[in-house]
């Protein structure tokens, strides 16, 4: 196994255990909504989000690190260029999130001062840790890039997968510079956030994970390089030529002009039609091969990736992505429904699938088969769904009540907090985070017993080979 | 729009996106396996598609701008699944396509087992 | 057929990639002069120290603030660069609290909390004119009443930090968003 290989498992590893804390705290956070003033001014909802959503991109951007290094020394036949100081990094990554994490338990926030900013929290969505440690990111980000295009420049050779991953990874990495200003004017603020976010999620993660699948399918399925290679181009074409101006549907209500409506609109509601692409896509390659395949978890969560992307992000994306429905769901328990489900279908099943490839090569398994990956695949799925239906039920009711008829003003949105719908959405809610919880938990146990099937399999065929 | 109608629209929105994918997987399962009940029910969620995108054009609010861009849409998903599933056909055809799944797994296995 | 060639689709790929890039490019440098402070669809600093209301305007049907006479905040009339400066102190509270991750700012952020974009002028607040009101929203972010069933916490807001947040609340509550939240505090709405 190559070093960058060994350090991908560890990337993998380590955001596994990301993937369980974010779960923690999304329990914890959902437990505020259904007892109000629950562990008031000792942790309040706020830490328990941050440490939530956080804990989703970082689990995410390890699991899409841990790819790479799998499939990069396979691809190029050679070892990764800078792997020590990878190796480094890995540990400084993993130190930063650790101290991070702690500060935003125990410290939680600080004065209105730089000290803050650079030590606590910097109080932006999705970005609130603090400036030392976004530096620390960005130069993990930055040494990661490096060892991907230094690997192919001394390899002088490189493949289509490869040409799009380093073409997609330097916008990637440049984008995270939003993570540091700190900007009076908060429409300027939102207006950079959103290239941020929504260039990540919506573009060049959607490139990324594209790379990753295709990576996928050629070690899952023998997949032919000249066919995945040929789809990626079409699905880069599609996705980046909605995505990069869908970014306009962020851009309705922040300040913005108002040609944003149109821009962003039209170019937001063609953004599933990619996604419907990919889904045939699926089908198609499930059908040739009649739903088998040697890996069966990581197939089927393959599988997933393109249902679930088309299904969160495509079908609840277009729901509320039209400014005139926009104008009331945004802001609104609806958009967290959107998200939970898009962010699980887009990139959740895709991480999971390389998990279940790169251990099972790693510990020699040929074939994967069982009963605990279909507990987990139906615990996960169920549990993701039922949250993001409860979600949409209290977002509706949310956004008709406290939005259309209220007015979303202060009275509008308490009023809200005692309406029956939302309160019972808010309660399976928290039901099917807890399903979803026990997937995750039967998810590790199963992955970790990939080795055990390897001997448990070899014996069997030791013993047949013996009784023959 | 009134709030009523800002649900029914919503609704109907992704009521449409659902009938597309819905159409998609009915149409390239009726296609793998040749069931003429799996093409009826193809068939039927691209009637549901046609039935919806009217009922937006017909029953919304929206101004015709929006309106033209769900009809658009709506024709993009009953396109998609066909041109899609011809594309990829001549594209698995086209070239040597000789690996089995079987085979390039062991090859990987076996390339990771002499490095480590 | 060209399009079963790969390179068709890569020429392709690259093509759209650059277009958008570009058209995306222009519209940011429009985008960014239009939102820079002292502009039509966000005010300058100073109109903190003016009275801002949310009315329906029927020209554009939709509901728009109104900046209209002098209407003063902790009894100060802040100069331009004041204004500014209070506001950056403004912002570093909001971001310091992480504020975001509980309440949303024009429409972004966490679902826990209401939306601020008009807080300024919420109902609750508006029967205090405004000199008075920003004293009364100072004191609540100091020391957070319970208003229904979810509390705010106490984040140990001083004073001046506090009254950094109300400007900044009153600046933001200016800022044309293409009548987002609609109906807010209109007639009929709570």
């Amino acid at each position: 196994m190559y070093r960058a290989q060994r350090l991908g498992l560890k990337y993998l590893t380590a955001s596994t255990v990301m993937f369980g804390a974010m779960i923690v705290f999304g329990l914890l956070a959902s437990i505020y909504y259904v007892r109000p003033g629950f562990m008031l001014n000792t942790f309040n909802f706020s830490t328990a989000k941050i440490v939530h959503i956080d804990g989703l991109v970082i689990w995410l951007l390890m699991g899409f690190i841990g790819a790479i290094y799998w499939f990069l020394p396979q691809e190029l036949d050679r070892e990764v260029e800078g792997i020590g100081l990878a190796e480094v990094l890995f540990w400084v990554f993993c130190a930063a999130v650790a101290v991070v994490v702690v500060v935003f338990i125990f410290v939680q926030y600080g004065a209105a001062n730089e000290w803050s900013m650079w030590f606590i929290n910097q109080g932006r969505k999705y970005v609130e840790a603090p400036r030392w440690a976004a530096m620390g990111i960005a130069a993990v980000a930055g040494v990661f890039a490096y060892n991907v295009i230094a690997t192919t420049v001394v390899a002088r050779k490189s493949t289509g997968i490869l040409t799009v991953l380093i073409a997609d990874l330097v916008p990637l990495v440049l984008l995270y510079f939003d993570a540091f200003p700190e900007m009076t004017n908060m429409s300027q603020d939102l207006f950079w956030w959103w290239w941020l976010v929504h260039l990540w999620v919506e573009a060049t993660w959607e490139v990324l994970i594209g790379c990753i699948m295709a990576w996928t399918l050629i070690h899952l399925v023998g997949a032919s390089r000249r066919v995945v290679e040929s789809w990626l181009y079409v699905e880069v074409a599609l996705v980046l030529g909605t995505g990069i101006l869908g970014l306009g549907h962020h851009y309705f209500w922040i300040g913005t002009p108002r040609y944003w409506f149109a821009i962003g609109g039209f170019f937001s509601a063609l953004e599933p039609l990619p996604l419907l692409g990919m889904v045939v896509h699926a089908v198609y390659d499930a059908g040739e091969r009649h739903l088998q395949a040697a890996n069966r978890p990581a197939f089927y969560w393959t599988l997933a990736e393109a249902f679930g992307n088309f299904i969160g992000a495509g079908v609840w994306g277009f729901m509320m992505t039209l400014p005139q429905i926009n104008l009331y769901s945004h802001g609104t328990q609806w958009t967290a429904s959107h998200g939970h489900l898009a962010f699980w279908g887009a990139y959740g099943c895709g991480v999971i699938a390389v998990l279940y490839l790169a251990i099972a090569q790693a510990r020699g398994c040929e074939r994967l088969d069982g009963t605990a990956w279909k507990w987990s695949f139906a615990l996960l799925n169920t549990g993701m769904v039922g949250m993001s239906g409860a979600l949409l039920v209290a977002g509706i009711d949310q956004a008709f009540f406290e939005r259309a008829i209220g007015g979303s003003t202060w009275n509008a949105y308490l009023s809200m907090e005692g309406r029956p719908w939302f309160n019972e959405s808010m309660w399976a809610r928290l039901a099917f985070g807890l399903i979803f919880a026990c997937g995750f938990a039967v998810l590790v146990y199963d992955l970790i017993a990939i080795p055990k099937r390897r001997e448990a399999g070899a014996r069997e065929e030791a013993t047949a080979a013996a009784g023959s | 729009m009134s709030p009523h109608a800002m649900v029914a629209t919503a609704l109907m929105l992704g009521a449409l996106v659902v009938a597309g994918g819905a159409y998609g997987l009915l149409y390239c399962v009726a296609r793998l396996y040749g069931s003429p009940i799996l093409g009826a029910a193809s068939r039927t969620s691209c009637g549901a598609l046609v039935a919806l995108a009217a009922a937006i054009v017909a029953l919304t609010p929206l101004h015709f701008g929006w309106k033209a861009l769900v009809v658009a849409s709506a024709m993009a998903y009953m396109g998609i699944p066909p041109i899609t599933w011809r594309y990829l056909t001549r594209l698995h055809r086209g070239g040597n396509d000789a690996s089995r799944p079987a085979e390039h797994a062991h090859r990987a296995h076996t390339r990771l087992h002499r490095r480590a | 057929m060209y399009t079963q060639d790969p390179y068709f689709w890569r020429a392709g790929a690259i093509a759209t990639v650059i277009f958008m890039c570009v058209v995306l490019a222009a519209l940011t440098i429009d985008t960014l002069r239009q939102i820079t402070p002292g502009g039509a669809r966000v005010p300058a600093y100073d109109v903190i120290n003016s009275a801002v209301t949310y009315q329906y305007d029927a020209s554009r049907g939709e509901y728009a603030p109104k900046i209209g006479g002098e209407e003063l905040i902790f009894g100060h009339k802040y100069s331009a660069d004041e204004a500014t400066a209070l506001l950056a102190r403004g912002k570093l509270v909001i971001q310091s609290r992480a504020c975001i991750d509980c309440h949303t700012f024009f429409g972004n952020g966490a679902y826990y909390a209401p939306d601020l974009t008009r807080a300024w002028m919420d109902p609750v607040w508006a029967r205090y004119a405004g000199p008075k009101r920003a004293d009364r929203l100072a004191k609540f972010l100091m020391n957070p009443l319970r208003l229904g069933s979810r509390p705010m916490p106490n984040l140990h807001i001083q004073r001046d930090e506090a009254e950094a947040a109300v400007a900044y609340l009153k600046w933001m509550s200016a800022v044309d968003s293409n009548g987002f939240p609609d109906r807010f505090g209109a007639p009929g709405a709570q």
